[in-house]
């Protein structure tokens, strides 16, 4: 093997790895306990949020917030709307004021709408997906929006003379009549409570005020201004864990929703927002979820990988075949990674296509859940960062086992560092859980989730974003392979 | 299944003077106590214990909970356990897996040919080991929170009497929680005679012990929650630890570690058999 390089450590490793049957066999188990504990857990988890729905069924059956106040009138063809936006109230969550061309008063329906807000400048948006930004401007400003045909423009202006284009999107779909006006919304306020493991998530509705003047409609038919909130309906009894938007009570101090106008100078007062909803649970995480079982597995095989090696002895006839005994960590590090990547991409691929339809009858189904699929961007990066954690992780045990020398500490300390961080974030409170998460390679477990991170949950893994996750899984890995290196090439075999 | 040699055995029971079972439960003993590890492990058994417990009664704060705030402070003060189970886990696996790793177990079912016994000392062995140090582990930790809880906000006045052993609820967890890593270990020292492979039977136990409680808070369909956390060794076991909001639903103290029981005997019985009738 002298002299063959690389190549030949690597094969040498290969060989090791897939001659123990007891680790071959362990291998395919982990694939399997992915794809079993992954649709035992798809088939036992449940969710009611398409009978009780609390959000709006956007124009592509996706789920959206869609409430604001509405000082409106109907507009047939082209036409443009001009308004200055004199002051905004900053309500503290997300307020903006601004223009807007809608398809009826229906909570999502198509809409086109030049919104100001006080802190993220101007942004032109359309059905709940385009979203222009357009410069920093706030208020007191001037904005316009311009129908021509299917082709909607938003422009905005300091002095109403001077106007800037911001954005111009094709909104074919919008019917020749649409509502036309002035619309304020504000964000509700989020409040997430948790104590021993129970997390509440309640939403207070807050109100925002804003005022227009030298508001003027240029359309073949101008008439008079009607005010009409736009908000899902409430059609069923309110849940305790609190409502959403405008529907929210207004705070004790503050003046109720609605449009004021005096000498051409509109008031209004709305609570609520423009956006998709999707609900903060994911169902990729759940597919996924046979992947916890599943890296314990290949972290056993990932530390038994060296310290079998050890307690047999066999590590001096690696180190004598190959003296460059840094280059033989390496090769086990690639060859036990590699394998853990392709068990779990496997394993978690099946798991993804087989728990689909078994999400879907448990109620994971659209609207509130759309039908994913493993081409979908955030599916396949799930899939891809989950593999590339446990291939990380797996990494990690083995060097472990190379420090510690001993395969019962070394397993256990790795499925502790996993488990231990979960428990306890899932209790602690929010900050103190989200530091565990950042500080332990359980953050890794982020890599699951398709969705963005959020604190309404009381899985811990959504607390943190994927990046996070890896970043910190990774360093554990890169330091102990470093000092698993360095004990290496020190000390006897 | 090798044929008893009455002399051997007898002698070495003479020895020791305590018969069968005193001999095994000596030689036990001395393979247990002369492992290197096992010092450091019940070490790490009551320092787990008491720093995870420290840890959640010291980072405790009253703003998150509702009033009147019932937050089982016994429980958050008994929370270490939950980690220093695996220390437990690895102690009991090794006393048994080492035997099978080093070929030790032939020489020590030549000197004890009656294998139940041997092996029934050994669990004994493993046990009493486990329940000096989860004693202590308990015992400290019940008086850390006890120190740090006023502190917290957790006093008298606000419906939190410090905590103390003659508040039966409190003496059952604390009782509770010590049989509880025996239990645990019983289990781990049977599964290992079953599988006779230290790695295997720790990753078989850990898996087992912590899998069912993370999968219990994801499904979100109640009656598999239930069952998940009435029937599963953690879960259950630790429903003994709980002294406030004991909820109808959920089982009950005494009986949740009566079913981490049931698992502990079914391992350890079918070790006792498996041991007679297999070869070493």
């Amino acid at each position: 093997m002298r002299g063959d390089g690389f190549g030949a450590t690597l094969r040498a490793e290969w060989t090791k790895l897939r001659t123990v049957r007891r680790w071959v066999l362990t291998l395919l188990c982990s694939g399997m306990l992915i794809v079993v504990i992954g649709l035992l857990v798809s088939s036992s988890s449940g969710t009611d949020a398409n009978q009780y729905q609390n959000f709006a069924v956007g124009p592509d059956g996706q789920p959206v917030v869609d409430d604001f106040q509405f000082a409106h009138q109907t507009m047939s063809g082209d036409g443009t709307i001009t308004a200055r936006v004199g002051k905004l109230e900053d309500s503290g969550t997300d307020a903006s004021a601004g223009l807007i061309v809608k398809d009826g008063l229906t909570s999502g329906s198509r809409y086109v709408a030049l919104r100001v807000t006080p802190k993220d400048g101007v942004h032109l948006e359309s059905d709940y997906v385009t979203d222009i930004r357009g410069g920093d401007r706030t208020a007191p400003v001037w904005l316009r929006l311009t129908r021509q045909g299917p082709v909607i423009t938003g422009y905005a202006s300091a002095d109403g003379s001077n106007w800037t284009k911001v954005g111009q999107v094709t909104a074919a779909r919008l019917p020749r009549d649409v509502e036309v006006g002035m619309f304020v919304n504000s964000a509700p306020k989020v409040i997430v409570k948790r104590s021993a493991g129970n997390t509440a998530v309640t939403e207070q509705g807050t109100l925002s005020t804003a005022t227009f003047d030298n508001v003027r409609l240029d359309a073949a038919a101008a008439g008079a201004w009607e005010d009409d909130p736009v908000h899902r309906p409430m059609d069923r009894p309110k849940d305790t864990s609190g409502e959403s938007g405008s529907a929210g009570p207004p705070l004790p101090e503050m003046k109720a929703a609605g449009v004021v106008e005096r000498d051409g100078m509109f008031t209004i007062t709305g609570g609520g927002q423009i956006k998709p909803n999707p609900p903060d649970d994911d169902v990729v995480s759940i597919a996924l979820f046979g992947v916890l079982p599943g890296l314990m597995a290949l972290a056993a095989v990932g530390v038994l990988f060296v310290t079998s090696e050890y307690r047999k002895g066999m590590i001096r006839a690696t180190f004598a075949a190959n003296p460059r005994r840094g280059r033989t960590l390496a090769a086990k590090a690639i060859v036990i990674g590699s394998a853990a990547f392709v068990m779990t991409l496997l394993g978690g691929g099946v798991a993804l296509l087989a728990a689909q339809p078994v999400l879907q009858e448990q109620g994971f189904a659209p609207p509130a859940y759309p039908e994913y699929s493993l081409t979908d961007p955030p599916v396949l990066r799930a899939l891809l960062l989950t593999s590339l954690f446990v291939a990380i992780l797996t990494v990690f045990a083995m060097a472990l086992g190379t420090v510690l020398r001993h395969s019962a500490t070394a397993i256990t300390t790795v499925v502790v560092l996993i488990v231990v961080p979960v428990i306890l974030s899932s209790i602690l409170p929010l900050s103190v859980g989200r530091w565990v998460m950042q500080l332990t390679p359980a953050g890794g477990l982020a890599t699951w989730r398709a969705k963005p991170p959020t604190t309404t949950l009381a899985d811990p893994w959504s607390m943190i974003g994927p990046a996070a996750g890896l970043t910190v899984v990774s360093v554990y890995a890169a330091v102990t392979l470093a000092v698993a290196w360095w004990l290496v090439r020190r000390r006897d075999a | 299944m090798s044929g008893p040699e009455p002399g051997l055995g007898r002698r070495s029971w003479r020895r020791h003077g305590g018969g069968p079972v005193g001999g095994a439960l000596h030689a036990e003993w001395t393979k247990l106590r002369t492992v290197p590890s096992t010092g450091w492990l019940v070490l790490g058994i009551v320092a787990l214990t008491v720093g995870l417990g420290l840890a959640m009664t010291g980072t405790l704060s009253r703003d998150g909970c509702e009033s009147p705030c019932l937050e089982d402070t016994v429980r958050l003060s008994l929370f270490g356990v939950r980690l220093s189970q695996a220390a437990v886990v690895v102690l009991a696996v090794l006393a048994v897996g080492n035997e099978y790793a080093t070929g030790m177990v032939h020489t020590s079912v030549m000197a004890l040919p009656r294998r139940a016994w041997a092996l029934a000392g050994k669990f004994a062995v493993v046990a009493v080991t486990v329940l000096v140090a989860a004693t202590v582990a308990v015992g400290v930790s019940l008086l850390v929170g006890r120190w740090v809880l006023p502190g917290r906000g957790f006093t008298a006045a606000n419906g939190h009497p410090p905590l103390s052993l003659a508040d039966e609820p409190t003496r059952r967890a604390a009782i509770g929680t010590v049989l509880y890593l025996v239990l645990i270990g019983l289990l781990s020292a049977g599964v290992a005679v079953l599988v006779r492979d230290t790695a295997g039977a720790i990753t078989g136990v850990l898996v087992l012990l912590y899998v069912a409680p993370l999968v219990a808070t994801l499904v979100s369909n109640a009656r598999w929650e239930r069952w998940l956390h009435r029937y599963t060794p953690m879960d259950a076991g630790l429903a003994v630890q709980v002294t406030r909001h004991l909820h109808p639903s959920d089982i009950g103290p005494w009986a949740g570690l009566g079913v981490l029981a049931v698992y502990a005997a079914v391992a350890v019985v079918a070790a006792l058999v498996v041991f007679e009738v297999r070869d070493a």
